[in-house]
């Protein structure tokens, strides 16, 4: 008897097990929380964990938060009630110097930063000249001259932008300046949510703004995220995928936002040099921790050859770069080369 | 005698729960193949969801989008936004594929158990 009761409890344990491990060793997402409005996209919020969907909640409400919070102190075309943001900043250009929350400054540090260490491809004062491509785009009916944006490009100087870290205060000395961080604001967002979320010891999260997506931990046991880059000559396929885990993936291309004017199309990341839209690839993928980083050098790599992209690399740790060019050939730093598979 | 038939009967019962077991692994398999759907979205809730199976043509959100169902693709034939964008998007049918639409807050994506890729960005 005594036999028999122990065979029958371990077949009920394997019964249990069986069931169990059918339904969550694949690995899918478990919960997923979608937000509309933030940074001009959409925001997606995936735990692959196993947890009550209450913990869920909660870790992506707090995810939403601090999308928001950066979402109001990064905008330049709204101000809100009681907070000094970069609408405000823009708005007192010229004129004179605005207090700001410590997390707004410490952005601008971190934009100086950039501007330094990507040979000032990546620049949040190119503000004169991208409020010109904006104002065209979305009338949709014609680019803007030769002329205007040369006039516009004599503003861009980093310097135009005054930091003091001391009092918390920003200042843009000029008034034909302007800031405009669309090429960094989401990664950066994205990255101060992510790092909210890790201080809590959360992993198996996967937050998305606009395709800045960023892995925290891992998926699951010890697997990372299959992650796919579109081909940019058919956004319905893959062109190739990796496998990552803990770390950003973001893609610059010309294959999202664009418009046509006279049967040609002028897509939304303006090159320094030619003051038009970069012809150099038609996408750049950024895999690094560092979503602000990935963000702000899928941007600068972007609009640069592949041989000045390298060398900016080299001013960074641990940066993994793909650059997909015009004839559909790949290219990638060596440190991906074990995690790729080309589709 | 009785230790006869009581190996016998472990010996069965263990069978059955083997093949009991085996049951659910293919259950579970079986049941997941037609599950390719288009979950779509307005302004994070969810609308509507269609198989991927069944070809068809529908009209969401009150007219704005037309989403389109062929030969196991989704794809957005129409839609009321000044740049349709999301119509260039072309079609989607892998796991983690998604269109989108900002002007009507609209995601249609794919929720799928076939192994593909978790991400796409």
């Amino acid at each position: 008897m005594k036999n028999l009761r122990k065979i029958i409890s371990f077949c009920i344990v394997l019964c249990a097990i069986t069931s169990l491990t059918s339904c969550v060793a694949k690995g899918n997402k478990r919960f997923e929380k979608e937000y509309f409005g933030l940074f001009d996209t959409f925001s997606f919020v995936y735990s692959y964990k196993n947890e009550s969907r209450a913990m869920f909640e909660k870790n992506a409400e707090n995810v939403y938060n601090t999308l928001d919070k950066y979402h109001k102190l990064l905008d330049i075309y709204n101000e809100y009630d009681g907070i000094n943001n970069l609408c405000t900043l823009n708005k007192n250009a010229g004129i004179k110097e605005v207090k700001v929350e410590k997390e707004l400054v410490d952005f601008c540090v971190f934009a100086k930063e950039i501007y330094e260490k990507t040979n000032k491809e990546t620049n949040v004062m190119m503000g004169s000249v991208l409020s010109l491509w904006h104002k065209c785009r979305e009338q949709g009916e014609k680019i803007p001259s030769k002329e205007e944006l040369k006039n516009a490009s004599l503003y861009c100087d980093f310097s135009y932008l005054q930091i003091n870290e001391k009092e918390n205060t920003l200042f843009i000395s000029d008034n034909k300046a302007s800031i405009d961080v669309g090429a960094i604001g989401k990664g950066y967002a994205v990255e101060m949510a992510a790092r909210s979320l890790e201080n809590k010891g959360v992993s198996g999260y996967v937050i998305n703004v606009g395709g800045n997506i960023r892995m925290i931990g891992k998926k699951d046991g010890g697997n990372g995220w299959s992650t796919g880059i579109k081909d940019p000559f058919n956004t319905s396929d893959i062109k190739l995928s990796l496998d990552l885990s803990d770390t950003s993936c973001v893609t610059s291309g010309s294959y999202e936002r664009y418009y046509t004017v006279d049967g040609e199309k002028y897509h939304h990341i303006i090159d320094k040099d030619t003051l038009l839209p970069s012809k150099h690839f038609p996408s750049v993928t950024v895999i690094t921790k560092d979503s602000g980083l990935a963000d702000a050098l899928s941007t600068a790599l972007f609009c640069t050859s592949y041989e000045d992209g390298l060398s900016i690399v080299n001013n960074f740790e641990n940066v993994g770069v793909v650059w997909i060019t015009h004839d559909g050939k790949i290219l990638y730093t060596d440190n991906l080369s074990k995690l790729i598979n080309e589709q | 005698m009785n230790s006869d038939i009581m190996k016998k009967n472990d010996i069965i019962l263990i069978l059955s729960v083997l093949f009991i077991c085996i049951l659910i692994i293919f259950g579970t398999n079986l049941f997941s193949k037609d599950g390719n759907t288009a979950v779509v979205k307005i302004n994070g809730k969810v609308e509507a969801t269609y198989s991927l199976a069944k070809d068809g043509r529908f009209v969401i959100n009150g007219g704005t989008n037309v989403l389109v169902i062929e030969n196991g693709k989704a794809h957005i034939e129409k839609a009321d936004c000044p740049d349709k964008l999301c119509v260039k998007q072309g079609s989607i049918s892998k796991n983690g594929q998604t269109l989108t639409c900002l002007p009507n807050k609209l995601t249609v994506s794919i929720r799928s158990n076939e192994s593909g890729v978790d991400l796409v960005g």
